[in-house]
């Protein structure tokens, strides 16, 4: 199969960016492409990072798959998703590191290179929104 | 974005190839080694020998085996590589193992609290320079014995003397070192930091007390509280490391105090801002929460010590 290059988007619900532990974070991931193609991964991910002096240290907390390898598909595919904010760790703004949240769609098409879109948001326990019931925090 | 680093196939090579040349060195010094000494005991040596065949046998056999292993990393190592995790998906499952918490070691106090652990003891760290410097001066000087007695009396002759006692003389500095930390051990008594309660939290107020044995002055006395950031990177081989104090408030200071066995040195209260950090620890980044003493002792080995406790990811309620 002739594998298109993709054209990959995510968008959050609504228009918060600030989350706390214990808070719903939900959204669309879309994957366009000219035609059908054969996938080697879509996933959807929550994925905390280190910036900074030191190398990097950098964690997937939660993964949806949204198609497996070898699955074909549709030239638009579209899927949602939705994680729960873990405990920690918290976004922070230090002196020799920072520690950053984003949630990405990491699309790549076999023999092909990877297609990624990010949105960067901010976890911290004063980001509280006071009006939305929120679960407990995950131990 | 890519989720772990990645060596190019040519750095593969050229990586494979350094092991593999490093290691040859070592199997053939230790190759030989090792069948003189062989010779030597069923007396059967082509070389001229002094000292036990023993040594020859072992220290020889040691180094062919670590030359050997070197090299054989170096030719196939490549293979294992990746046989660890193999990966089904962009993030397989490492989200299941999550470890960015640093443990508690502390343990219950006699009193009531928690006794906080210092990062190395002073007992932890002679055992370990006690061990390297055994190793190290045992190998060393038993070269340097060798090389002292076949040598000739000539210039060149004399480079592989001047050879083995560089590595003598970082043996005598480890020994050294070695000494200090028993020193340390003698006479400076343990060093201990009780706080009220384990864990902590961002807004948390603490009430830590600080006991030191023995019965000796002290010119001068510091007990700070301290958020370190400690970031590690790698050039090369080499593992850099940098810490920066992010916090360092001054709990106690003085002049002239007295170390008097199990009575408190010193007791403070601490209080953890309410807006801090919580405590981090990932591969190459770490949020050490703790409290760090210095003292200045007349005679004896000053003491500095860094007792770290947990700082819970949890908001005053």
């Amino acid at each position: 199969m002739n594998q298109p290059e993709l054209s990959v988007r995510i968008e959050l619900d609504g228009t918060r960016r600030e989350f706390a532990p214990g808070d719903r974070l939900g959204g669309r991931v879309s994957v366009s492409a000219p035609s059908e193609w054969e996938a080697d991964y879509v996933d959807v991910a929550l994925v905390w990072q280190t910036e900074g002096r030191g190398d990097e240290d950098r964690k997937a907390v939660q993964v949806e798959k949204l198609l497996e390898k070898g699955a074909t598909a549709q030239p638009r595919f579209e899927g949602r998703f939705s994680f729960r904010i873990p405990s920690m760790p918290w976004t922070y703004d230090g002196v020799r590191m920072k520690i950053r949240w984003v949630v990405g769609v990491y699309a790549k098409p076999k023999g092909e290179g990877e297609a990624v879109s990010e949105v960067r948001v901010a976890v911290h326990p004063s980001y509280r929104d006071r009006s939305m019931p929120s679960e407990p925090p995950p131990p | 974005m890519s989720d772990e680093k990645k060596t190019t196939p040519a750095g593969k090579f050229l990586g494979g190839c350094f092991l593999f040349f490093f290691g040859l060195p070592f199997a053939g010094f230790g190759g030989f080694a090792f069948y003189q000494g062989i010779l030597q005991a069923v007396g059967r040596n082509t070389v001229q020998m002094t000292g036990h065949p023993a040594v020859f046998i072992g220290v020889g056999g040691l180094f062919l085996l670590i030359g050997l292993g070197i090299a054989w990393a170096g030719l196939f190592g490549h293979r294992y590589a990746g046989l660890k995790r193999p990966r089904a998906s962009k993030f397989d499952d490492d989200w299941k193992t999550s470890k960015q918490f640093p443990k508690d070691r502390s343990k219950r106090a006699p009193r009531g609290g928690r006794l906080l652990r210092t990062q190395t003891s002073p007992l932890a760290k002679f055992v370990t320079l006690l061990l390297v410097a055994l190793f190290w001066n045992g190998i060393s000087w038993a070269v340097f014995y060798q090389t002292l007695s076949s040598m000739g009396w000539s210039w060149l002759g004399l480079i592989p003397l001047a050879f083995t006692s560089l590595f003598c003389l970082i043996g005598l500095l480890l020994a050294g070192l070695a000494v200090h930390a028993l020193f340390r051990c003698l006479m400076v008594g343990e060093t201990t930091m009780e706080i009220d309660r384990v864990p902590v939290r961002p807004g948390d107020r603490v009430r830590l007390t600080l006991r030191q044995k023995g019965d000796f002055e002290i010119t001068s006395l510091t007990v700070r509280l301290v958020c370190r950031e400690t970031v590690r990177w790698q050039v090369g081989t080499d593992t850099h490391t940098a810490t920066e104090d992010v916090l360092g408030e001054v709990l106690h200071e003085t002049k002239d105090a007295r170390a008097s066995g199990p009575a408190a040195l010193t007791t403070c209260e601490a209080s953890i801002p309410a807006d801090a950090m919580h405590s981090f620890k990932a591969s190459h980044n770490e949020i050490g929460w703790g409290v760090e003493v210095k003292m200045d002792l007349p005679g004896r080995p000053d003491i500095e010590e860094f007792f770290e406790f947990p700082v819970i990811p949890e908001m005053p309620r």
